[in-house]
């Protein structure tokens, strides 16, 4: 059964051509499913495979993203519950917490790229993983630590700075 | 290998906004928001337009003077002219009227129950398992905010059923400040009445269990009482006075100790403490009933917020976006202690082990009934 399983290519922007198994990536990617749909009459009756451009989105960074998807929604990778479990309480393990903590601890631009790569692809679970994983990265520092990582210039007088903190810090 | 594959990435403070505000939910605490909107102006509008979910909804808080507010939607009503409220249940409101009477009212449907006075009260028919202690004192006081009269309060009501109904009354003595009670805080939970005990202090959590036979053909009555859990064994820091509340959570007990600083003042050969209004901490237990002992909770899960008061704490459900999830709402509702008069409700952030005061102060004179809590209906289905 596992030899009838139908695969497609995925081109990434730098031309690289990755395999993947179409149920999965039909499952993991709301927009890979729809050029596969959209695709199917005319494959329907050749034994071609599929291959679909991916502009947007870099090998090296594809490679992680199907290395996510294969790990997540593969059917018989996919232990316990398939559910959400971002929200995990700590010590509330989830099979794949360990791998999902991993995957995200990656440097500020690595991260950014997965997070573009989940939106264009729809990766909902890819990108609630990779949002969270930028908002840790913020989580407990200063102002002036959170422009040093991330390379932003400040745009604020310091009484405006002030100001908006200010206005902010009481929110309910 | 393509020539494209080397451009940068995107730099951060150009990242959509959209997804910039999906970040700034994922935020887990208000001391990160509000650095969020710090950062640059991009990162700020980001945050101001971000669809927030809906708020979680928070109950009613009903103040001293009888004016009730909910946040953050702020609507407001006051309590019918000639009713005093002592405390709630749910979304009932214990009232008594200037004649001394005293009934439940809900306050979202209107309906009421009425209550007997309560100097007709019965006592209970035979002494339970020799604990002659339980037995009710003979309550002489009275509903009205009178100096010279003893008062009476009711610390904590449970709606057991339509015909049983339990209180634990406190008698303010004239004479005195403070009340005195043994008991301080209750549940209704499968049947049986919990209840914290206070003779075992200064360590709190001591919880002895109620059973109640409630068969519609014959009288309430109390059938056992024992001691589930004789107190906590966590070393409470000594400095401190601990306030228990007792609530339910997903089907169990929740042990919830506010600490509270004080001071001793004397005055002419007198001393008397005074609290330093606010809380400075927070531990929470939950209730292991079958190795009879308080286990240390720190974190509520992911989608719980606690609200406590004086006889009237409830979980409530929140979203795992709001701000409020593992956040503890607390009220100054301890009565007659207080030095100043005015007091908040404020709120403790279990994830970052911070006090807030999000929501506005709340003026009052020292020696009235605390400002309490409602709950809409909404509210109590989503409660667990």
């Amino acid at each position: 059964m596992a030899s009838e399983k139908k695969v497609v290519f995925l081109r990434s922007s730098d031309g690289e051509a990755f395999e993947v198994s179409e149920e999965v990536i039909s499952a993991a990617s709301v927009t890979i499913k729809g050029m596969i749909d959209e695709e199917s009459p005319s494959r329907a009756d050749t034994a071609a495979t599929t291959t679909l451009a991916i502009p947007n989105v870099t090998a090296a960074t594809l490679s992680r993203v199907l290395h996510y998807v294969n790990k997540h929604f593969d059917a018989a990778a996919v232990v316990g519950r398939p559910d959400d479990y971002i929200f995990c309480a700590p010590g509330d393990e989830h099979p794949l917490a360990r791998f999902d903590d991993d995957f995200v601890d990656v440097d500020n631009d690595t991260l950014i790229d997965l997070v573009h790569a989940a939106e264009y692809l729809h990766i909902k679970k890819l990108f609630d993983l990779t949002c969270k994983a930028v908002a840790d990265k913020l989580k407990g520092r200063t102002i002036d630590q959170i422009r040093e990582t991330f390379g932003i210039v400040n745009d604020y007088t310091v009484e405006e700075e002030v100001e908006v903190y200010r206005e902010n810090s009481w929110a309910f | 290998m393509g020539e494209v594959q080397g451009s940068p990435s995107p730099p951060w403070s150009d990242l959509p906004s959209e997804l910039l505000g999906l970040v700034f939910l994922r935020l887990p605490t208000r001391a990160d928001r509000a650095f969020f909107h710090a950062v640059c102006r991009t990162w700020c509008s980001a945050a101001r337009h971000c669809r927030l979910p809906p708020p979680s909804p928070v109950p009613w808080l009903v103040l001293p003077d009888g004016s009730a507010t909910s946040f953050p939607r702020g609507e407001t009503f006051q309590l019918p002219t000639g009713m005093r409220h002592h405390n709630s249940y749910g979304e009932w409101l214990l009232l008594s009227r200037n004649d001394g009477s005293c009934l439940l009212m809900n306050q979202f449907t209107k309906a009421t129950m009425p209550l007997p006075s309560l100097s007709s009260h019965s006592y209970y028919q035979e002494p339970v398992g020799g604990n002659e202690d339980y037995l009710v004192p003979e309550v002489r006081g009275t509903w009205l905010d009178n100096k010279d009269k003893d008062e009476i309060l009711v610390t904590s009501l449970v709606v057991c059923s339509t015909r049983l109904i339990a209180a634990i009354v406190a008698i303010r003595s004239y004479m005195r400040v403070h009340e005195v009670c043994r008991f301080s805080d209750m549940v209704f939970l499968q049947g049986k009445i919990y209840a914290l005990d206070r003779s075992a202090m200064p360590m709190p959590g001591y919880l002895i269990a109620i059973d109640i036979v409630d068969e519609y053909d014959s009288e309430p009555r109390v059938s056992r009482i024992e001691c589930v859990i004789e107190g906590i064994s966590f070393p409470l820091q000594e400095k401190f006075f601990w306030v228990p509340y007792l609530l339910e959570f997903h089907g169990t007990l929740l042990m919830v100790c506010k600490k509270l600083s004080y001071k001793i003042e004397h005055q002419s050969g007198n001393f008397s403490i005074i609290f330093v209004a606010g809380g400075s901490g927070f531990v929470v237990f939950e209730a292991n009933l079958e190795r009879h002992l308080w286990a240390e909770m720190k974190t509520l899960g992911n989608d719980q917020a606690l609200f406590l008061g004086r006889g009237c704490s409830r979980a409530v459900h929140v979203s795992p976006y709001d701000l409020s999830r593992d956040c503890i709402f607390f009220l100054d509702d301890f009565t007659g202690y207080w030095k100043k008069t005015t007091t908040a409700c404020e709120l403790y952030d279990m994830k970052d082990e911070k006090i807030y005061s999000p929501l506005p102060m709340v003026s009052r004179k020292s020696g009235k009934v605390p400002a309490i809590w409602i709950f809409s209906p909404d509210e109590c289905d989503r409660i667990c």
